[in-house]
């Protein structure tokens, strides 16, 4: 991600005007780990490790897509792919914690391999990259709209509010609310139009993980941004899960749909929770949800919040990393 | 060809030939088939163990060195 992007937030506030599931999925979850990473910007370096692999697994299957939506064959396709991946990743040296299985495993091999066997096992897939009008394969959309509402501390005025007022229009209409992301992939399955994302666990992507994705923040975002995109239904978001082993990776397809209704809903909550964290803001203060620490394999903020809070700030500085603004999280860095 | 996987993974890509990324490629094919075929694969991957981390793992836990009484 570039430096130069415009910051999230409203000028001189922490009120943040552009969301995208990663920092929205923070705040649902628990106000104080939204305001030790988003505001804050503290990091660990296990995180570095699992999102640069993360990073890397992506733009190797965008590669991918991309020189197979440009007609080249599969096996040339494959072999590119590899060839600009061992480039990317030639000068990182992972450090992993070895008494982490999940770091451990996240080795550059292990991303390789990956990448290799998930492009063979779906050599034959059936699903198929939708070509936009413009001519281009729909492959890593970025999407960024404008909703019809923004921050009261923006003094935003709806185009109606404005309208009502006669006289006004000459005012300014400040920053509305703005939804941001990136989307792997649009695919046509089996007749009909789904989101493609991929994910990456060491965990078993059994039923249970499967489960997670309904009702599920990200997965909601992907539909609405999609059918915005591109003006048309789309039933919901396929998710190709590959799972590094020790020695091996295997690769389960699920998929989970969103109704009407259920986007409808979904845009009525945001409603709330962009008010409360403008709340939180405006006081300087996000609460704990200490109901939370426990998801996902505990949080990683567990051991500072654990501790009493004339010390908190003492242990983050030992403990983590604090990233320079233009470092931090940022929906509105382009990719 | 765990060595020479190695070896091609560390070299500068620049210097990486077809042929080079094809033996990455074939090496990690023919290991998925034999895991698919219920076998283990040809290398095991994952970083070595670092000296560091070996002596870190076999002292976790015990107290730490120091003098006890002088004589």
């Amino acid at each position: 991600m570039t430096g130069e992007a415009q910051s999230c937030f409203l000028p001189g506030t922490k009120v943040q005007f552009a969301w995208d599931s990663t920092s929205l999925g923070m705040l649902k979850t628990c106000p104080r780990l939204y305001q030790y990473q988003m505001i804050e910007g503290w990091t660990t370096r296990a995180e570095s490790i699992h999102l640069r692999w993360g990073i890397e697994y992506h733009a190797a299957l965008q590669d991918f897509d991309l020189l197979r939506a440009e007609g080249t064959g599969f096996d040339d396709a494959v072999r590119e792919t590899i060839s600009r991946l061992l480039d990317r990743i030639h000068t990182w040296q992972p450090d992993p914690d070895l008494d982490k299985r999940s770091e451990a495993l996240k080795s550059k091999s292990a991303l390789v391999q990956t990448v290799i066997w998930y492009l063979d096992h779906f050599r034959d897939d059936a699903a198929e990259t939708v070509i936009l009008d413009n001519g281009k394969p729909a492959v890593e959309l970025s999407f960024r709209f404008e909703l019809d509402w923004g921050p009261s501390q923006g003094q935003y005025l709806t185009v109606s509010q404005i309208r009502e007022r006669e006289g006004i229009f000459n005012i300014s209409v400040n920053q509305p609310y703005l939804l941001c992301g990136h989307l792997d992939r649009v695919v046509n399955f089996q007749g009909a139009m789904f989101v493609m994302d991929r994910k990456t666990t060491t965990t078993t992507p059994s039923a249970y993980y499967f489960a997670q994705y309904e009702p599920n923040n990200q997965m909601t975002l992907y539909t609405l941004a999609s059918r915005v995109i591109l003006g048309t239904p789309i039933r919901g978001v396929i998710i190709d899960v590959a799972q590094v082993l020790s020695d091996s990776s295997r690769f389960v397809r699920g998929f989970t749909y969103r109704t009407e209704d259920q986007l409808s809903e979904w845009m009525l909550d945001l409603s709330y929770w962009f008010n409360l964290a403008e709340t939180f803001a405006t006081n300087g203060y996000w609460p704990m949800n200490d109901t939370a620490c426990d998801k996902f394999g505990g949080c990683r903020f567990r051991s500072i919040c654990s501790k009493s809070s004339q010390v908190r700030e003492q242990f983050l500085r030992s403990d983590f990393v604090q990233q320079p603004p233009e470092d931090r999280w940022n929906p509105l860095k382009p990719r | 060809m765990s060595n020479e996987l190695d070896e091609l993974m560390d070299r500068d890509p620049l210097e990486l030939t077809r042929e080079d990324i094809d033996k990455i490629i074939a090496h990690h094919r023919k290991n998925r088939g034999l895991v698919e075929a219920g076998k283990r694969p040809s290398k095991e991957r994952g970083p070595a163990p670092s000296l560091d981390g070996v002596l870190k793992n076999l002292t976790a836990g015990l107290p730490k060195a120091g003098i006890a009484r002088k004589i």
